[in-house]
Protein backbone atom coordinates (compact mmCIF):
# COMPACT_ATOMS: atom_id res chain seq x y z
CA UNK A 1 0.00 0.00 0.00
CA UNK A 2 2.81 2.13 0.72
CA UNK A 3 5.35 0.80 -1.68
CA UNK A 4 7.78 -0.49 0.73
CA UNK A 5 8.22 -3.93 2.36
CA UNK A 6 7.42 -5.13 6.07
CA UNK A 7 11.03 -5.55 6.66
CA UNK A 8 11.42 -1.65 6.48
CA UNK A 9 8.44 -1.39 8.21
CA UNK A 10 9.77 -3.20 10.75
CA UNK A 11 12.75 -1.13 10.70
CA UNK A 12 10.69 2.13 10.50
CA UNK A 13 8.64 0.98 14.01
CA UNK A 14 12.42 -0.56 15.58
CA UNK A 15 13.77 2.98 14.74
CA UNK A 16 16.74 1.14 13.42
CA UNK A 17 15.92 3.26 9.59
CA UNK A 18 14.70 6.62 9.49
CA UNK A 19 12.38 7.30 6.86
CA UNK A 20 12.49 10.14 4.14
CA UNK A 21 9.49 12.53 4.95
CA UNK A 22 8.26 11.22 1.38
CA UNK A 23 7.84 7.60 2.62
CA UNK A 24 6.42 8.83 6.17
CA UNK A 25 3.68 10.79 3.93
CA UNK A 26 3.23 7.54 1.83
CA UNK A 27 2.29 5.14 4.73
CA UNK A 28 0.16 8.24 6.25
CA UNK A 29 -2.11 8.26 3.00
CA UNK A 30 -2.02 4.59 3.15
CA UNK A 31 -3.04 3.99 7.01
CA UNK A 32 -5.58 7.50 6.58
CA UNK A 33 -3.85 9.06 9.41
CA UNK A 34 -1.64 11.72 10.01
CA UNK A 35 1.83 12.48 10.70
CA UNK A 36 0.69 13.35 13.92
CA UNK A 37 -0.72 10.40 15.05
CA UNK A 38 2.54 7.82 13.29
CA UNK A 39 5.61 9.97 13.87
CA UNK A 40 5.34 12.39 16.55
CA UNK A 41 7.83 11.70 19.47
CA UNK A 42 7.69 13.93 22.80
CA UNK A 43 11.15 15.71 22.78
CA UNK A 44 14.44 13.67 25.01
CA UNK A 45 14.13 14.43 28.46
CA UNK A 46 18.14 16.56 28.63
CA UNK A 47 16.36 18.77 27.22
CA UNK A 48 12.57 19.40 28.69
CA UNK A 49 14.74 19.34 31.92
CA UNK A 50 16.80 23.08 30.63
CA UNK B 1 14.23 7.99 -21.83
CA UNK B 2 11.48 7.09 -19.19
CA UNK B 3 13.62 5.97 -15.71
CA UNK B 4 12.50 2.63 -15.42
CA UNK B 5 10.49 1.86 -11.93
CA UNK B 6 12.52 0.32 -8.97
CA UNK B 7 12.11 -2.59 -7.53
CA UNK B 8 13.46 -1.93 -4.17
CA UNK B 9 11.99 0.42 -1.52
CA UNK B 10 13.83 3.38 -0.50
CA UNK B 11 15.77 1.51 2.79
CA UNK B 12 16.71 -1.66 0.18
CA UNK B 13 17.76 1.40 -1.82
CA UNK B 14 20.11 2.98 1.02
CA UNK B 15 21.17 -0.85 1.68
CA UNK B 16 22.39 -1.35 -2.00
CA UNK B 17 24.23 1.88 -2.59
CA UNK B 18 25.84 1.05 0.61
CA UNK B 19 26.58 -2.43 -0.52
CA UNK B 20 28.11 -0.66 -3.94
CA UNK B 21 29.94 1.79 -2.11
CA UNK B 22 31.62 -0.44 -0.03
CA UNK B 23 32.31 -2.56 -3.56
CA UNK B 24 34.34 0.49 -4.80
CA UNK B 25 36.39 0.88 -2.33
CA UNK B 26 37.28 -2.87 -2.47
CA UNK B 27 37.79 -2.46 -5.77
CA UNK B 28 40.07 0.47 -5.68
CA UNK B 29 42.27 -0.74 -2.77
CA UNK B 30 42.76 -3.89 -4.61
CA UNK B 31 44.10 -2.34 -7.80
CA UNK B 32 46.55 -0.28 -5.87
CA UNK B 33 47.51 -3.53 -3.90
CA UNK B 34 47.59 -5.03 -7.09
CA UNK B 35 50.11 -2.68 -8.82
CA UNK B 36 52.10 -2.95 -5.90
CA UNK B 37 52.20 -6.58 -6.16
CA UNK B 38 52.99 -6.79 -9.07
CA UNK B 39 55.84 -4.09 -9.77
CA UNK B 40 57.60 -6.10 -6.37
CA UNK B 41 56.79 -9.77 -7.82
CA UNK B 42 58.10 -8.55 -11.85
CA UNK B 43 60.15 -5.49 -10.91
CA UNK B 44 59.73 -1.96 -10.71
CA UNK B 45 60.63 -1.61 -14.82
CA UNK B 46 57.52 -3.80 -15.86
CA UNK B 47 55.34 -1.24 -16.46
CA UNK B 48 53.09 -2.61 -19.77
CA UNK B 49 52.79 -5.36 -16.75
CA UNK B 50 50.13 -3.26 -14.91
CA UNK B 51 49.32 -1.11 -17.28
CA UNK B 52 45.73 -2.42 -16.99
CA UNK B 53 45.47 -2.35 -13.54
CA UNK B 54 46.82 1.38 -13.95
CA UNK B 55 44.81 2.67 -16.55
CA UNK B 56 41.25 1.19 -14.41
CA UNK B 57 42.86 2.71 -11.20
CA UNK B 58 43.20 6.42 -12.24
CA UNK B 59 39.90 6.27 -14.31
CA UNK B 60 38.20 4.88 -10.85
CA UNK B 61 40.54 7.86 -8.84
CA UNK B 62 39.76 10.91 -11.70
CA UNK B 63 35.30 9.95 -11.86
CA UNK B 64 35.69 10.09 -7.55
CA UNK B 65 38.04 13.07 -7.57
CA UNK B 66 35.56 15.03 -10.06
CA UNK B 67 32.22 13.90 -8.83
CA UNK B 68 33.55 14.89 -5.12
CA UNK B 69 34.58 18.52 -6.68
CA UNK B 70 31.14 18.76 -8.72
CA UNK B 71 29.53 18.66 -5.69
CA UNK B 72 31.44 20.26 -3.55
CA UNK B 73 32.31 18.20 -1.46
CA UNK B 74 35.73 17.49 -0.24
CA UNK B 75 36.43 15.37 3.32
CA UNK B 76 33.88 13.05 5.19
CA UNK B 77 36.58 14.05 8.24
CA UNK B 78 39.68 16.39 6.43
CA UNK B 79 39.52 19.73 6.22
CA UNK B 80 40.53 21.09 2.93
CA UNK B 81 43.23 23.83 4.59
CA UNK B 82 47.17 23.84 3.93
CA UNK B 83 47.78 22.25 7.28
CA UNK B 84 46.02 18.83 6.45
CA UNK B 85 47.27 19.29 3.48
CA UNK B 86 51.09 19.60 4.18
CA UNK B 87 50.45 16.35 7.06
CA UNK B 88 48.75 14.26 4.07
CA UNK B 89 51.00 14.86 1.42
CA UNK B 90 54.18 14.30 4.30
CA UNK B 91 51.91 11.03 5.07
CA UNK B 92 51.57 9.61 1.87
CA UNK B 93 55.17 10.71 0.51
CA UNK B 94 57.38 8.85 3.37
CA UNK B 95 54.71 5.68 3.04
CA UNK B 96 54.89 5.34 -1.04
CA UNK B 97 58.82 6.05 -0.74
CA UNK B 98 59.49 3.53 1.57
CA UNK B 99 57.04 0.92 -0.64
CA UNK B 100 59.26 1.91 -3.35
CA UNK B 101 62.50 1.57 -1.56
CA UNK B 102 61.91 -1.86 -0.22
CA UNK B 103 60.74 -3.22 -3.05
CA UNK B 104 63.86 -1.62 -5.16
CA UNK B 105 66.34 -3.20 -2.29
CA UNK B 106 64.66 -6.49 -2.81
CA UNK B 107 65.04 -6.31 -6.25
CA UNK B 108 68.60 -4.98 -6.59
CA UNK B 109 69.75 -5.43 -3.08
CA UNK B 110 71.37 -2.29 -2.62
CA UNK B 111 70.71 -0.22 0.52
CA UNK B 112 72.41 3.07 -0.72
CA UNK B 113 70.28 2.56 -3.58
CA UNK B 114 67.08 1.70 -1.79
CA UNK B 115 68.08 5.22 0.24
CA UNK B 116 68.36 7.06 -2.89
CA UNK B 117 65.18 5.59 -4.30
CA UNK B 118 63.15 6.85 -0.73
CA UNK B 119 64.90 10.29 -0.95
CA UNK B 120 64.34 11.08 -4.24
CA UNK B 121 60.62 9.58 -4.42
CA UNK B 122 60.08 11.40 -1.42
CA UNK B 123 60.48 15.13 -2.30
CA UNK B 124 59.28 14.37 -5.28
CA UNK B 125 55.78 12.53 -4.31
CA UNK B 126 55.67 15.23 -1.62
CA UNK B 127 56.29 18.24 -3.90
CA UNK B 128 53.71 16.84 -6.57
CA UNK B 129 50.84 15.67 -3.89
CA UNK B 130 51.09 19.06 -2.02
CA UNK B 131 50.84 20.83 -4.88
CA UNK B 132 47.90 19.05 -6.22
CA UNK B 133 46.01 18.80 -3.13
CA UNK B 134 46.69 22.82 -2.73
CA UNK B 135 45.22 23.31 -6.36
CA UNK B 136 42.29 21.40 -5.38
CA UNK B 137 41.22 22.87 -1.92
CA UNK B 138 41.13 26.04 -4.22
CA UNK B 139 39.25 23.90 -6.90
CA UNK B 140 36.76 22.95 -4.07
CA UNK B 141 36.18 26.20 -2.03
CA UNK B 142 35.28 28.28 -5.65
CA UNK B 143 32.91 25.31 -6.34
CA UNK B 144 31.75 25.09 -2.92
CA UNK B 145 31.41 28.48 -2.58
CA UNK B 146 29.45 28.62 -5.37
CA UNK B 147 26.90 25.82 -4.98
CA UNK B 148 26.22 27.91 -1.41
CA UNK B 149 25.25 31.01 -3.65
CA UNK B 150 23.60 28.69 -6.51
CA UNK B 151 21.56 27.40 -3.45
CA UNK B 152 20.05 30.75 -2.56
CA UNK B 153 18.56 31.45 -6.25
CA UNK B 154 17.03 27.96 -6.20
CA UNK B 155 17.04 24.17 -6.38
CA UNK B 156 20.33 22.45 -8.54
CA UNK B 157 19.83 18.82 -9.89
CA UNK B 158 23.53 17.47 -8.49
CA UNK B 159 24.86 13.91 -9.26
Amino acid sequence: MAGVTRQTIGMIEAGTFNPSLKLCLSICWALDMTLNDLFWEEKPSEETEE
Amino acid sequence: MKKQKSNLDERQEQTLLRIERNGCWFAFWALLASLFIQQAVFGMGELKVVAGEWIIFMLLAAYLAAACMKNGIWDRRLKADPKTNLLVSLAAAILFAAVFAVVGYCNYRSLPGAAATFAVLFLGLFVVLFGALSLSAVMYKKRANALEEASCDGPEEQD
